[in-house]
Parts: structure tokens; sequence; C-alpha cells
């Protein structure tokens, strides 16, 4: 079984240097040393792809899922520390970060299939989301309002604070790992070795946030640097309202001040709570026979879920 | 937290705890005819799936007293010996489905299968009739414990025995998947249960359904949606189901599937 390194489409493997389904060289791809190896199977399952995103703490592969049959995203950690405490310590934040991440369920983060080490690879599988990153959709598109940039990046904030309640740092919100899906933004990567002192804290994630914020309201395809804030804080060319102009003095006269997705949500977006419009299930509530029957028995029933209506 | 009086070295007391999930569809068929049941008393953990069999509404009736009977007879029952009941309660079972008629008083011949587990302090006893299917999934292995009630396993044990020949085998394969043993099916004799309990161990999961699920998906497929959603086994059980769906060749039948996780 041969699949395009690019696409992931299976294709035969005599068309493998020019994909008949996306175009590419396979001759094209020279992954750096280290990597894992394209074509290669991690675990007996997932088929290793090109690898499409890297920072300083980890590498983004495509990849195959062969039991699922399915695109798929592999999240490698690459950055290890310095010693061997730190090694075993950027691991298992990774794992946490990850295993964490598998229990939030909002449309804004990839769902998470599974973190795992296998020898020393160091990995998590998730939802493959689309390429179209954006900064890719600021480049097509151009700056944007106060309000539609409200919209726009809501559900990455949405996606903050989901995490940040549960204790986890994403320690890597940049406009590249944010992608753009038909329905809503969605926030990939997430570094999994933060909250160790040095590196990203909650606080770091929100100015990251705000950087892209800024990034999406002049129409920088590119994080918003010190000095395009400054600029926004002096001219407020886009016309902030003091609120939202008050919040980003805040997280950027002094680094080391505590900014959180509740305050940006409160000034920026006048909420104090969100709700996730998930659809609820149809609780069904079991047959009151049962439980009467259990009741006159002296039964304490502490749980029944049941077909039977 | 106790405190170790001698050395100081704090312990934690291990306390197990049972999770369970269930998810049920209706694939393309007309009618449910699944039924379950999950129920948690002090007395243990029982969990249970009937896939029914027979016309219109008749598998539904057999599946649903089925999993009626079995719940208020635990709920009432002064239960000692778990396998002297589940024993007991088959044939109880298989005598009332054999009685199930239409309004004219005629026997509609219905019958269903049943596939049932209790935990208590770690230990789980079962028993199965038909060919719905207990699985446990220990150490990201999935073993299944039951054997399915089809006319396949009496041409295999022939078959082995020499009683046939391999034509023979052949000839009669399209027939295999035709139930030899439910319940409903009138002095039923052929019933899989365990010889001692299982003890379970932290991290063991056991999963309960009806044949809609593992005839649609591989046994490598179920322990990947379990594994993927190991964090969250409702969404595992809903998406075993969803899955059979979606991977079933042609119409899919009623699937029911229930994890209890022991943790």
């Amino acid at each position: 079984m041969y699949y395009c390194i690019y696409c992931m489409t299976e294709i035969p493997e005599e068309t493998k240097e020019c994909c008949p389904c996306c175009g590419a060289a396979r001759s094209n791809y020279k992954p750096p040393e280290g990597l894992l190896r394209p074509e290669s199977l991690l675990c007996g399952r997932y088929y290793i792809g090109r690898a499409s995103r890297s920072d300083s703490s980890g590498v983004t592969y495509l990849a195959y899922d062969t039991v699922m049959s399915r695109r798929v995203s592999l999240r490698q950690l690459t950055d290890f520390g310095s010693d061997s405490y730190r090694k075993y310590d950027h691991k298992e934040r990774f794992l946490y970060t990850y295993r964490t991440l598998a229990q939030i369920d909002v449309s804004s983060l990839p769902v998470v299939y599974t973190c795992n080490v296998q020898g020393e690879v160091v990995y998590a599988v998730s939802e493959y989301i689309s390429e179209h990153t954006l900064g890719a959709y600021i480049s097509d598109t151009g700056r944007k309002s106060y309000e539609a940039a409200k919209n726009l990046m809501l559900p990455i904030i949405v996606a903050l604070k989901l995490m940040h309640e549960k204790g986890i740092c994403h320690g890597n919100v940049r406009l590249v790992n944010i992608r753009r899906t038909d329905k809503t933004l969605v926030l990939c990567d997430a570094a999994g070795t933060a909250g160790a002192s040095g590196e990203k804290s909650f606080s770091d994630d929100i100015r990251d946030f705000l950087r892209c914020f800024v990034s999406v309201l002049g129409g920088y395809p590119v994080m918003a640097d010190e000095q395009t804030v400054n600029e926004l804080l002096l001219k407020n060319e886009p016309g902030l309202p003091d609120e939202a102009l008050e919040c980003i003095r805040l997280a950027f006269e002094n680094e080391k001040t505590n900014i959180t997705a509740d305050i940006i949500l409160r000034a920026v977006y006048k909420c104090t709570d969100i709700a996730l419009g998930r659809k609820s299930e149809e609780k069904k509530e079991p047959p009151k026979e049962l439980l009467e029957l259990a009741s006159r028995s002296g039964v304490a029933v502490t749980r029944l879920i049941t077909s039977l209506v | 937290m106790n405190m170790d009086d001698e050395r100081n070295i704090p312990t934690v007391k291990y306390e197990p705890r049972l999770d369970m999930f269930a998810s049920s569809i209706m694939g393309t068929r007309k009618y449910q005819q699944d039924s379950y049941a999950c129920i948690e008393t002090p007395a243990g953990s029982l969990a249970v799936v009937c896939d029914g069999m027979g016309g219109l509404e008749g598998g539904e009736r057999a599946s649903g007293l089925a999993v009626k009977t079995l719940l208020e007879d635990y709920i009432t029952d002064s239960i000692t010996d778990i396998k002297k009941f589940f024993r007991n309660e088959v044939k109880v079972i298989d005598n009332l489905v054999c009685r199930i008629s239409d309004d004219n008083g005629r026997p509609v011949g219905a019958g269903t299968t049943i596939v049932a587990v209790h935990i208590d302090d770690g230990e789980m006893n079962w028993i199965s009739v038909g060919d719905s299917k207990i699985y446990v999934i220990r150490n990201n292995e999935l073993h299944c414990i039951v054997r399915e009630h089809n006319y396949r396993l009496m041409l295999n044990s022939m078959y082995a025995k020499g009683e046939i020949t391999l034509e023979q085998y052949r000839s009669e394969e399209n027939k295999a998947e035709a139930l030899i043993s439910f319940l409903g099916i009138g002095n039923v004799s052929l019933i899989d249960e365990n010889e001692a309990p299982l003890k379970l161990i932290q991290g063991d999961m056991v999963l309960l359904c009806s044949d809609g699920l593992y005839k649609s998906l591989s046994d490598e497929r179920i322990l990947a949606i379990i594994s993927d959603n190991y964090f969250d086994l409702q969404r595992a059980a809903d998406e075993l189901t969803e899955a059979a769906l979606s991977y079933s060749g042609r119409g899919q039948d009623n699937t029911t599937v229930v994890i209890v996780k022991y943790q």
C-alpha cells in the first residue's frame, strides 16, 4: 500500500514520483535529519507523510491512520531539553497536555485521538485540519474591522479559556497554527512543553492571541510584533473601544502581568461565561417501575442506564 | 491517605470504580430489536445486551422482555450465587420468550440473544446465549470470551471430529450464520458461562455488543476506536455504533454497544 506523502491519497507505487492526485513530486521532499522517515509506519499503524510544520517544540506530520482509514496529524515532540530530568519532564508535560486536550470537546480544537511513546518517539495523533492558515487567510482578505476580527477570533479565545481551565497551556499560538475550516478557526499543534520555568505561560498564550488579533485587524499575514502593537496603542487606527485598548495595554506594558482569557472575554467580547451550544443528548429516563421496584425491595440503585421505556 | 507510623510513608488506598457507557442504533432496519441495560447497586454492577429476532415487533418484545426480567429479578432476588442466578434466569427468560404471542394468542416465534456480565469486588461473571459478544480489553488487546452459537460452530465441530468432509462443510456454509441457540428456542441448552470468576485489574474494559458491531468492524478497528477515545468512553461507544453504520457494506443491522471500565 502506498500513499502520497503530500496528500495521503492511496496511489499506485509506480506513480509515487508524481502524485496523480495532487501533482506533488516525491523527490522534492527532503526531510531534515532526525525526523521520522516518510513512508515508514509508526506503531504498525500510522503511515508517515511529509513534515508539514515544525517549531522549537516539535514537528507535525501529515500521516495516514491505516486502521481507521483516515488522514491524521501526528505531532512529535522534539524539544527534550538539555538533561535527562528535562527530557523526562518535557515528555510528561507533552503527554499530559494531549491527554487533557483529548477531554476537551470544542470545534476550535482538533480532536486528539491518542498520545503515546514508541521507543524514542513521543507523539500525539489528532484530527487532520486543513492546511489553510490564518496567515494565508489574512493575505487573501486583508484587514478586518474590529467587529469582524472579534467574530473571527472568538473560537480561539474560547479554546484557550477551556485549555487554561484544565490547567494546560498551548504554548504555540501563532498564525501558522491557526487553521481555517469552512465553519471555524481551529487552534492546532499545542507545544505541550509549556509551563516549565522560562517557557510559555497562560498569559503568554493570551499575549500571542492578542498579537494574532492585531494581525487580523491590520491585515498582516505575520504575527504582530512589539512595534506593531505599540503603534496600535498609540494611534488606534482600527478604532478599538477603550476597554479593548486597555486590555492590550495591560497585556503588553509588562510581560510579567497576568492576563487571562476571562479578561479578554469580558473586555472585548462583553461576556462573563461561554455556552458551547452543544446539542445535549436527550437523556432517556429509566422506567419508573424499575426504580419503584428497587425502592420497595430496599435496593439502592446508584445508576441505571437502559433502552427500556 | 494514611501515614505509616513506623516509616512515615504515606499510602494511598486504591478504591476501584466502575464506569458504564452505552450506545445503540437502529441501523437501516425498520425496527430496533436490541435492548440493553446497565445497573449499579451495592451488590455489584450488571450489564446486559439482548438482540431480538422475529417478525414485526416480536424481536423487540423478546429482547425487551429479557432485559426487563433480568433487571427485575436482579433487584428483587437475594443472590448468593451469581452463576446460579444467571443460569436460572436464562431458563426462565427462555420460557417467557417462547410464550410471546400476538393479539390472537398465536406464538410469534420470537427469540433473543443475551450477553450479561456481573462485576462485584473486582470479579466478573458472565453468561451468553446466541451470537452477541463479550470482549475483555486488557493491555490494549481485545479478547472475545464467548462463542457465536451459530451453525458454523456446529459445522466446525463436526468437521474437526471427521463427521463431515470438507465438501460437505462448504456446501452447508451458506447456512452458517443461523443461530442454533437463543432464548425462546425452548429448553435452551447451549450456554456459555465462566468457570471461575475473572479477576479484573485496573484499566480493564469489558465490551458487550450485538452482532451488528463485529459483523461491520474488524477487531482491530474496534480496538482502535476504543483506545482513540480512552478518555471519553461515551464517545467511544457512540463512535463504535456510528462506525458500524459507516463501514457496513450493505444495510446495517441494529447495533448496541455497552462499555464497562474498571479503574
